[in-house]
């Protein structure tokens, strides 16, 4: 049984949109829930350490670097349909590669806060997702 | 069918190889590019790979690079991934020697559906490939025994005599002829025929060594070549294949046949100014000799013995065609 798109965005909509596209992430792996652990699993292994990984980037000024662990953020983000973080991943990567970090520090904690909502937006997806 | 999945991010790489196995692919994963080249290149790797474009170490396209530059053996069909917004050049990532490419995050549906259209590829691919190596065994062999056919037999013969003359060795020529063959057609019909010179081909091969090399010069001809075997030991090695091809009897649909050859017999250490065409000449008058003498013997063309054609025009002879 997958949960229609509905009912999980009425739960998860913020004023700038959803943390999850819960429909399309179902809609992707087939509503799999044994999937769906896996992943919230992933996410809660990797991205503490890929935050971490663009925090120091950002602090030693390294573009090359900025833009490497943004991309790789904005890969598992958009494979979980996490749509706000996934572009301020984008934008931090697009910065990367212009060379121009004046922003990234502030847009960089502006994405961690976010992770962490995506995060919360998992475990919640998991309990609700019969399986 | 194995599929490699080429993915840094651990969350892309898990839906990714989910989807996949309920597909019934047999999954390889790896987290970079280098990774992904070494499984690549070696026996029996995945023919399917779907790598991403932007991974640590390797990125996708220089994979690909790699990948058909070593070109051994089958045709690996790879698809890259992309981010969408940020769409890396396309046509970099094609001339690297990709096949097609998708879109972050992935739809389930044309994942599956492209890769569909790669197995069909590599299908197409294969066929093509057995059916070169056909053409090529069809152009070099006979059709009936299997062995050399007479262009590559002749081929070989020339590299032989040139190679053992380069290296001081000499080469020994076998003509060997069907005792009247034309009775075992006339008497048991062309199918018996044939039976005999399957029959005959697998005795030959048989009788040599592994490095010798048998091919079916004409109808009941069969060229036999053994390198490396001293003008003094011919008779030995010649008698010893005539003796063990007429040792049992032949078992064909007309029953036991009692089938036995004559051979002409010459080596090239004893002919050293002599062309290919030449050597056969003599090799053909020796099975003559042993035609006349009462057949199921050979007769070995030597210089002292007479067997050789010393005329001035001898070069405007053609080469033997008998039974052709």
């Amino acid at each position: 049984m997958i949960l229609s798109r509905q009912s999980l965005d009425m739960n998860l909509v913020t004023k700038s949109g959803p943390v999850l596209d819960t429909g399309d992430l179902l809609e992707r792996i087939g509503g799999d829930g044994e999937l769906l652990d896996e992943l919230a699993a992933a996410f809660h292994r990797d991205s503490p350490q890929q935050a971490e990984r663009l925090r120091s980037a950002v602090a030693l000024g390294d573009a090359r670097e900025v833009t490497q662990a943004a991309h790789s953020l904005k890969g598992a983000l958009a494979s979980l349909g996490a749509v706000r973080a996934r572009a301020l991943a984008s934008e931090l990567e697009q910065m990367g590669k212009r060379g121009d970090l004046a922003a990234a520090a502030e847009l960089c904690a502006a994405l961690e806060r976010e992770i962490t909502h995506v995060g919360q937006a998992l475990e919640k997806l998991c309990v609700e997702v019969p399986r | 069918m194995k599929v490699l999945i080429a993915e840094d991010d651990s969350v892309s790489r898990l839906i990714l190889s989910r989807l996949l196995e309920k597909e019934g692919y047999e999954v390889v994963t790896t987290t970079s590019g280098l990774e992904a080249w070494d499984i690549l290149k070696q026996d029996g790797a995945p023919r399917l790979a779907v790598l991403d474009w932007m991974m640590p170490g390797m990125e996708g396209p220089a994979v690909c690079q790699h990948v058909r530059k070593s070109a051994h053996g089958a045709y690996t069909y790879i698809v890259l991934l992309t981010s969408k917004d940020a769409m890396p050049d396309l046509i970099e990532g094609f001339e690297s020697g990709a096949d097609d490419y998708l879109t972050k995050p992935l739809n389930p549906e044309e994942l599956k559906v492209r890769l569909r259209a790669g197995i069909r590829i590599l299908k197409l691919e294969d066929d093509l490939v057995a059916a070169r190596e056909e053409m090529q065994f069809k152009a070099t062999h006979d059709a009936l025994t299997g062995l050399w056919n007479r262009a590559t037999i002749l081929d070989m013969l020339q590299r032989d005599v040139s190679r053992a003359r380069r290296e001081s060795n000499s080469v020994t020529i076998l003509l060997c002829d069907i005792d009247h063959f034309k009775s075992v057609n006339d008497t048991h019909g062309h199918a018996v025929g044939d039976e005999v010179l399957r029959e005959a081909a697998r005795r030959f091969v048989n009788a040599v060594r592994d490095y010798d090399v048998v091919g079916r010069y004409g109808g009941e001809e069969f060229l036999i070549l053994l390198p490396g075997c001293p003008s003094k030991k011919n008779p030995c090695r010649a008698e010893q294949i005539r003796h063990f091809f007429s040792a049992r009897p032949f078992q064909t649909s007309a029953g036991a046949l009692n089938v036995t050859i004559s051979v002409g017999a010459v080596a090239t250490v004893d002919w050293q100014s002599a062309g290919v065409e030449e050597l056969i000449r003599n090799a053909d008058t020796a099975l003559y000799r042993a035609k006349n003498a009462g057949r199921n013997r050979v007769e070995i063309a030597s210089p002292d013995s007479g067997t050789q054609l010393e005329t001035p025009d001898a070069h405007l002879i053609d080469l033997p065609t008998r039974g052709e």
